[in-house]
Formats: C-alpha cells, structure tokens, sequence
C-alpha cells in the first residue's frame, strides 16, 4: 500500500446477510484531490464510504489513510478523517458554538485552535448570528452547515462528504463548492458522492464510477470521456453511458 | 479524573452530562431569563412534596424494628416497586441513548474507541436511574435517618446497587426489544411501563388500603415459618441490607 495517497482501498467487500453491497472495491485517491464517486442507488457507495470513515468493518478487504492502516489502527485512522453524512445530526440542545467546541474536544483540538477555528467556520459558513442559538429551531441548510463546520474544525487531511449539498440553497450550495475548493487547495483530500452530476462534473479532479460494489469507471472528464463517450458529452451523457454499458454486460 | 480518562472521553462525559441536564431543565418551561429561577421552583416544589409525602408515611409506619418480619416484608414490597420503577425508567432512557439520538456516526466516526462511547452511554442512564431513585427515595432515607437512627444511611448504598442492576437489566431489554419490534415500538413500551410503573407507586403506598392486611399477613407468615429459605433470604436480601445487616450489604 502506498502510504502518500490519501485513500487506498484493495479489494474490499461488505455484505449484509446473502447482499453483497461492496464487491472487492479498488480505489485510490490521491492527496489535495477532490474525488467524485457516483452510482446509481444501491451501487454501494455510502456503505463504501462509511466503511472508509470506521463506521462499518469490511468482511474483507485493506484500506489505507494517509498512509496508516485503518483496520489495523483505527483510532489512529480516525484522527485524520471527517465524515459527513448526508443527513447529519446536529444536538437540538446544543448551540453551534457548543456543537464545535464538543466536535473539537473528541478529537482534541487545543482550545485556542478550536476558538480560532470555530470563530473562522462560523463566519465562513453565515452562522455567527445564530452561533448562541440553539439548533432546534434550525432548517435542513442550517444544520447541514453546522455539521460542516464540524467536520472541519479538527481540519481533518480526509474529508468524505455523503451528498453535501441536500438541503443547501443555490447560495449556501455554491458557498459551500467554494469552502471546499479552498480546502483542496491546501492540500485536504475531498471525497464526495452525489446525485448532482454538473457538480462533479465541475468541481472534482477525478471522477469514480461503482456499480455493484465495484468500481467500473475512474479517471478526470478527459480521460472519462475518451473512454467512449463522444467529445462534448457531459458527465452525465459519460455516466448513463456506462450504467448502461454495464447493466448489458 | 484528568489521569484515569483521556481527554476526549472527557468530552464525552462531559457532553452526556450537558445534554442530560439540559433535558431536566427543558422540562420547566421554555428558555428565558426567568428559567434559573423557575428550574429552582419546580425542584423545590417537587422536593417539598416528596418530603411531605414520606413524612406523612413515616408517621403512620410505627417503630420500624428491623428485626420485626413485618417490617422486612414491608420493605421487600416497597422495594421491590422501586425496583420496577427504576427498570421502567431506564429503560426508556437506554432506548433514547442507545438507539434513537442518531449520533453514532459522529461518535464511532471520531477517535474514540466504540466501548468508551458505549460505556460512557450507560454511564448516563445509570445517573439518570440514580438521579431519578434519589430524587424519590433520598427523602424518605433522610428522614429515616433523622428519626429513626443513622443505621438508615445504608440504604443509600443500596439505592445505588439497586440502579446499577437496574440498568443493566433495562440495556439488555432495550437491546432485546429493539430487535424484536424496532427502537420507535420500544421506547413507546417503556413510557408505558413508565406510566404502569408511576400507577405501581400508587399501588404501593395503598398496599393496604387496596388489598387489605390479607396478603401481607400471608407473606409475612411465610416469612416466619421459613425465613431461611432460598427464596425468601434473595427476596429480603434489600430489605436486610437497607435495615443494616452488613453481610446483605456486602452481598
């Protein structure tokens, strides 16, 4: 296993009862790379990715985070990565300010680096006037922006991210694109599922395509579209085009 | 503390404690600025009550002679209400925890072993147990100890014992009720045990005006005809330990 990718992920299989949702899954992602790995429903990304974060155990298979071994060493695997579900949970009784301080406190951030951290998010994510409010009277948008900042304020290396952008409107959603550009560009690594294929299409570097629990396609817009799919054509023409090819095969 | 747990356990404790006290306070009202002052009202109130009500009860309960098997069997019944009482409310405190605060993906996402969140989890039902038993029965044990001797103070002891086996029996029939009929079906099953168990109470403290003095006069008989039996040394084995017998504390 390589220990300069982010992400190294050999031949992993998940199975629930006679289900085989994850079906010796390879994947490599590389580091301050924003990574796009799409399916169809069922295809079995969320579970590959919650197997990722340590949420599940393979039944078989290796992963590697930034270069540490996550089955072997899972806390340590943990400590670098960020997981954000695409229904997060946010505490009702808890305010923003207490959610990241609390956030912050499980992977022990310095107090100092959480207030400095803490203060930066809110702002950058249009919560400062809410910051002493409590959660439970929050929209969708709202929470999804406080987990956010939670999944950053340990500035994780590894941010895996289960359709980001449910619930944001057009603002907060392009806000967002933004934050987590900016967080690329300084080296973070960014995973991302997502039904909005424009989205992939224009943010990520690399595109993954599973189907089954197998990775069938990877590779930048370029690369995937000379894959087969005529020049011009959209991620989503790439996309339908090999979900198709797939489904005769 | 600082030495025994790491700092995000830490966090963890410290959490569980927030939201659970957030919880109580939620239940006096909305948040104003008149809540510290309404949460001291209603604690007051309710504890006034509580004192009120075990006073009255220990008026009308005699001398209280720990030898006398009335008295044994009296305190087996009484505790033996508690008992359920506190299952009833763990168990609904176990379901809410364990199953149904959504919070496992951020918890086993975090650096933390999964045990430490789990313990820490039933940690906060035993509190909750704990908190909700000493909240009924410290009254009572106070003002045992005031008027009747200091030798009432090991019921403290007990009450503890008491919550900690309550809580395990309430995890590991949330964990069982959870697989057979799903978390929303259990923690409606537990708020009406919790309901039954609150009427339990009532049941308990008119034992005699409801039953009359047949049944207990039955039990206590038994007691007296067999009080080394298997059975009825597990049964007073409370109410022994809670009247001061060292080895029924012990035990």
């Amino acid at each position: 296993m390589s220990g300069h990718d982010a992400l190294v992920v050999r031949g992993l299989v998940k199975r629930f009862g006679g289900f085989t949702a994850v079906n010796g899954l390879d994947l490599g992602v590389r580091r301050g790379e924003l990574y796009a790995l799409l399916g169809p429903n069922g295809a079995g990304k969320t579970t590959s990715l919650r197997i990722v974060a340590g949420l599940l155990s393979p039944d078989a298979g290796e992963i590697s985070i930034c270069g540490v071994n996550r089955l072997r060493d899972p806390v340590a695997a943990k400590r670098v990565v960020a997981w954000l579900p695409d229904e997060p949970m946010v505490y009702d009784k808890l305010t923003p300010v207490e959610y990241l301080d609390f956030v912050a406190g499980l992977w022990q951030v310095e107090p100092a680096a959480t207030k400095r951290r803490r203060d930066a998010l809110l702002e950058t994510l249009d919560l400062t006037r809410v910051a002493d409010q409590r959660c439970e009277g929050f929209s969708k948008g709202m929470r999804q922006k406080v987990a956010l900042a939670g999944a950053l304020i340990h500035e994780p290396e590894l941010l895996i991210l289960d359709e980001p952008l449910t619930g944001l409107d057009a603002s907060m959603a392009r806000h967002v694109k933004e934050l987590l550009q900016a967080r690329v560009a300084t080296g973070v690594t960014v995973i991302l599922t997502t039904h909005i294929l424009e989205v992939a299409e224009r943010l990520s570097d690399r595109i993954g395509i599973i189907r089954n629990g197998r990775l069938v396609c990877e590779g930048t817009m370029a690369e995937l579209r000379d894959g087969g799919a005529s020049q011009g054509s959209t991620l989503e023409d790439v996309f339908l085009d090999v979900v198709a090819r797939e489904e005769a095969a | 503390m600082r030495g025994l747990v790491s700092g995000a356990t830490r966090a963890v404790l410290a959490h569980e404690a927030r939201l659970s006290l957030r919880g109580v306070a939620d239940m006096a009202g909305p948040k104003t600025a008149m809540r510290p002052w309404r949460i001291a009202g209603v604690l007051a109130v309710v504890g006034t009550i509580i004192f009120g009500v075990s006073h009255l009860l220990l008026m009308t309960a005699g001398q209280l002679d720990p030898a006398d098997p009335r008295v044994q069997i009296t305190l087996t019944i009484n505790l033996a209400f508690l008992f359920i009482l506190m299952i009833s409310a763990a168990l609904d405190s176990a379901a809410y925890a364990l199953y149904a605060r959504g919070d496992y993906d951020l918890m086993f996402s975090a650096p933390l072993a999964p045990q430490t969140v789990l313990l820490v989890r039933a940690l906060n039902v035993f509190g909750f147990t704990l908190a909700k038993a000493g909240l009924y029965g410290a009254p009572m044990l106070i003002l045992l100890c005031v008027q009747r001797g200091a030798h009432w103070l090991a019921g403290l002891p007990l009450i503890l014992a008491l919550a900690l086996s309550a809580t395990a029996i309430a995890i590991g029939l949330a964990m069982g009720m959870v697989r057979l009929i799903g978390i929303r079906s259990t923690r409606v099953a537990a708020q009406v045990a919790a309901a039954l168990a609150g009427l339990l109470v009532l049941v308990m403290v008119q034992w005699e005006a409801i039953f009359g003095p047949g049944p207990k006069d039955a039990l206590v008989a038994d007691y007296i005809a067999n009080p080394q039996s298997l059975g009825w040394q597990l049964a007073t084995l409370p109410a022994r330990a809670m009247t001061g017998d060292g080895v029924a504390l012990g035990a």
